[in-house]
């Protein structure tokens, strides 16, 4: 987990769907990247291509063009480079709390069986999920299962982290809980991580840096350098010059979507 | 007496009471019926006759069922495995899947009553033919159950697992085996169940063994020995139910993540 590795690169990268429904969605020449350690925020409009871009850094969707890169080497089309959590509830109904920790890891390989238990255990303890430990996903609520899945994919070996609105579905108020949570956990262990998100709000509070894409086609219509210092304090809403970020981001979606 | 309520109340929410009753109920009026309108014997006996009559011939009785039970068990097994391993096949190749899909509705489609002889004709009259008859009978819920658990895996969690670089080998064991397995239980389950009837109407086409329930069956009713007949029948639903029970019992046992039932009414 060095923090000098992880640097993600997206070199012009193009898409095109030709044959379904989404013959519009296109990514046009999008290049972005996110330096080791870096919190990085991607957002845009629903529909633009977000999870596309992150398929195609997964690497189970081929670009047209263009190459993904990790710490100098082309990683375009190759898989298991990148750990990964989505918007919806992916632990195995049929896996302990702890065995869906240990998961990431053991997909990924090179840990011994019992020393990747000890590290999940650790880390459930240390975010308060100790009693759940051997409980099935079903008992936990929607915030707490969304939390079992980052511990899953921080203690995955990959030096990104890829997260898909991993808050999307849940509450308003869960939803800030989790903001706060995250932001925590993430400040004390340091790691590339690309986060996908419709709320302007949550990536300012969250990123070092937000790429706003645009529509039609995709690419990017603004950088953005997010200036609060860390750690990140709580009343960072209310904040003028995050009231004024925050409405420049808003205003440049609205023109672009 | 908030005792006695208590006790009331643990019978009532026992959940196995209502099958029991109507089976408990079934039977009375059937023993009713036969002691009222005064049926002789060799016409419809009652239950307490058949009973009786299952008790005095017990030997005999089991030495029948092991028959059947010896082309019906292994009829099965073999059923479950060449119906596992083709479902498998068939997930892992497309283009398997497409050749052999009209083949296992085919499987279904011959009636086993005509199967049985025909089987008999080519194979003759040994353990063979029967235990082709089972594993026939056995093999459509069984590989259609396997094959719809594996197909309908949450993309959600398949997509998440190849983004995570998961390998098509550890797709398979550790995502879409675990989900297809409720499904291929209740496969089993009705597996289970034909299985017996399959090996019973296998043995009405003949044996060179001279036992077997469907054997006893035809002996006894060919002498209107029908009391007789009837434990036939009796052992047959037996077997089945015991059957069906061990496979929801095996389930249950392997399958532990299920959410728990609401136990509030």
């Amino acid at each position: 987990m060095g923090a000098e590795k992880g640097r993600l690169e997206v070199n012009g990268v193009s898409k095109s769907f030709r044959d379904s429904a989404y013959a519009s969605t296109v990514l046009a020449d999008l290049t972005l990247h996110a330096d080791a350690g870096e919190f990085v925020s991607i957002v845009g409009p629903s529909g633009c291509g977000k999870s596309t871009l992150f398929h195609m850094i997964g690497g189970i969707l081929a670009p047209d063009a263009g190459r993904i890169v990790l710490d100098g080497r082309d990683i375009t089309g190759e898989r298991g480079h990148i750990s990964y959590m989505p918007q919806t509830n992916t632990l195995l109904p049929w896996r302990t709390v702890l065995d869906n920790v240990v998961l990431g890891i053991e997909v990924a390989g090179g840990m011994d069986k019992r020393k990747a238990r000890e590290l999940a255990g650790k880390w459930l303890g240390r975010v308060g999920l100790a009693d759940y430990a051997e409980s099935y996903p079903h008992v936990l609520s929607g915030g707490m299962q969304q939390r079992v899945a980052f511990i899953r994919a921080l203690i995955s070996p990959q030096s990104v982290l890829c997260l898909d609105e991993p808050f999307g579905a849940l509450d308003a108020l869960t939803r800030e809980d989790m903001q706060r949570w995250l932001l925590r956990i993430w400040e004390e262990n340091r790691r590339t991580v690309l986060f996908v998100t419709h709320s302007i709000e949550e990536a300012l509070y969250l990123s070092d840096r937000i790429y706003v894409l645009g529509d039609k086609p995709t690419r990017v219509a603004e950088e953005i350098r997010v200036p609060f210092p860390r750690p990140r304090a709580d009343g960072l809403y209310g904040d003028s010059a995050f009231v004024a970020l925050r409405k420049r981001i808003y205003e440049r979606m609205r023109k672009d979507g | 007496m908030p005792n006695m309520s208590g006790r009331k109340k643990t019978i009532w929410s026992w959940k196995g009471w209502p099958p029991v009753a109507a089976v408990v109920l079934f039977l009375a009026a059937w023993q009713g019926f036969v002691i009222l309108f005064q049926v002789e014997k060799w016409l419809l006996p009652g239950p307490v006759d058949v009973f009786r009559e299952a008790a005095g011939n017990w030997q005999r009785l089991w030495m029948h069922t092991k028959a059947t039970l010896m082309i019906c068990l292994p009829g099965f097994a073999a059923s479950v495995a060449g119906a596992v391993g083709l479902a498998l096949l068939m997930h892992r190749f497309e283009t398997l899947k497409r050749a052999f899909a009209p083949l296992i509705v085919i499987s279904q489609n011959v009636p086993t009553i005509i199967l049985a002889p025909l089987l008999a004709a080519w194979f003759g009259y040994g353990l063979f033919p029967k235990l082709v008859v089972v594993f026939l009978v056995c093999f459509f819920p069984i590989a259609v159950s396997m094959l719809d658990g594996l197909k309908e895996t949450d993309p959600a969690m398949k997509n998440y697992m190849r983004m995570i670089g998961a390998s098509r080998r550890q797709l398979l064991f550790k995502l879409e085996l675990p989900h297809a397995l409720p499904f291929l239980f209740s496969g089993l389950k009705i597996s289970a169940t034909y299985s017996v009837l399959g090996a019973v109407i296998a043995e009405w086409v003949g044996s060179t063994k001279r036992e077997g329930l469907m054997l006893f069956l035809n002996m006894t009713l060919s002498a209107f020995d029908l009391d007789r007949a009837m434990t036939a029948i009796l052992m047959i639903v037996i077997v089945s139910l015991a059957f069906y029970g061990l496979i929801g019992l095996i389930e249950k046992l392997v399958i532990r993540w299920k959410p728990a039932r609401e136990e509030k009414a």
